[in-house]
């Protein structure tokens, strides 16, 4: 039984290739193949595909540049809403200093200023998207903020001297 | 044999769902096979091809055909089997009633009822003798008859030298034949005299 022929695997292990090898090869029945290709595809939906996207360059040469002011990147609605807060707690305070000094046309020199700051900062300010520019005017030039408290002291000063 | 076309693998590795659903249509019976032979189990071994399916899916996208499709993804289900044997805390997925048959792939017409009676009974005796074996005979010898898998990649799936492969190989056909004599001698004999 265990002799072998020349030049092939001897007959018992032929007849066992025989018996075993059909006999291994099992599937699942018809609705496990379906559970499982119904999982393997939900798995892999959320899967963004692959693209190859070719990222130009930037030539050595270039100046380093701000970011424009129309930035890609969409800003969060709280960012929003906490500008608007932050410009509405500077024109009440702002109003409250006119109110106790008396004034002139500060206010549209101050945002005249700022403009001129922020153009300095992140580039033509974008029609249309003034939250925008002033919260990348804030992002990269904080001390903007400070600018009310310094034109508060400056006028006391000046309201002083001339009390002198 | 189960090689997948190349452009199948490019599809599935830019998400193309149909392609995915080609490779699991091919790859399923392969690994399944391998899995009730890890698991002895069909519940197991179907949560287990599920498993391997997903992560093989997952991960196509970092293959890059340096080795054969089919012997990383034989790989990934016998160490996720193994590792699965280790812990044995996962929960299994449902099967319906008939869950548990198994349905020895063939190509004979549906209406053969006798012989896929027939068949069903030698699987099953088959199955059962294999179960008997150690567990790297039992691997060995499925990864050899269910693909027809070379020594060389039955030692890359298993992590052992090619020669322990041929052993184990060796040893587990001489030990099956001597379990499965009743039924080698009811079968008509395919190389001759036995």
């Amino acid at each position: 039984m265990w002799a072998g022929l020349a030049g092939g695997p001897p007959a018992w292990e032929r007849d066992l290739d025989a018996l075993v090898s059909p006999a291994l090869l099992t599937e699942p029945p018809a609705a496990v193949q379906q559970a499982i290709l119904a999982a393997v595809l939900a798995a892999v939906a959320p899967m963004p595909a692959r693209v190859a996207v070719a990222v130009p360059a930037t030539p050595a040469y270039a100046p380093a540049r701000m970011a424009p002011p129309a930035s890609p990147r969409p800003l969060p609605l709280a960012a929003y809403l906490l500008v608007a807060a932050v410009l509405v707690a500077y024109v009440t305070a702002m109003s409250w200093v006119q109110g106790a000094f008396g004034g002139g046309a500060w206010l549209s020199t101050l945002f005249a200023q700022l403009l001129a700051v922020s153009e300095l900062v992140v580039g033509r300010p974008a029609v249309g998207e003034p939250l925008t520019v002033a919260w990348l005017a804030l992002q990269r030039a904080p001390w903007l903020l400070l600018l009310p408290i310094g034109w508060l002291l400056w006028e006391r000063d000046r309201a002083s001297a001339r009390v002198a | 044999m189960a090689e997948p076309l190349s452009d199948t693998i490019r599809r599935a590795q830019a998400g193309d769902q149909a392609a995915i659903a080609e490779l699991v249509a091919e790859q399923q019976r392969y690994v399944y096979s391998i899995a009730m032979t890890i698991m002895k189990d069909p519940t197991e071994a179907a949560d287990l091809t599920q498993d391997a399916l997903i992560r093989f899916m997952q991960a196509i996208g970092s293959y890059r055909g340096d080795t054969k499709l089919s012997t990383w993804l034989y790989r990934l289900v016998v160490n996720l089997g193994i590792d699965r044997l280790r812990r044995r805390g996962a929960p299994p997925i449902r099967l319906d009633d008939d869950a548990n048959d198994i349905d020895v792939a063939s190509e004979q017409p549906a209406d053969d009822v006798a012989g896929s009676v027939e068949r069903h009974e030698e699987a099953l005796t088959v199955r059962a003798a294999l179960a008997r074996l150690p567990d790297a005979q039992r691997l060995a010898l499925t990864l050899h008859y269910v693909d027809d898998l070379r020594y060389e990649d039955i030692a890359e799936v298993m992590g052992v030298p090619i020669n322990t492969v041929k052993s184990h190989i060796r040893r587990g056909k001489e030990r099956l034949a001597v379990l499965l004599r009743p039924a080698l001698e009811r079968q008509p004999a395919a190389g001759g005299a036995s």
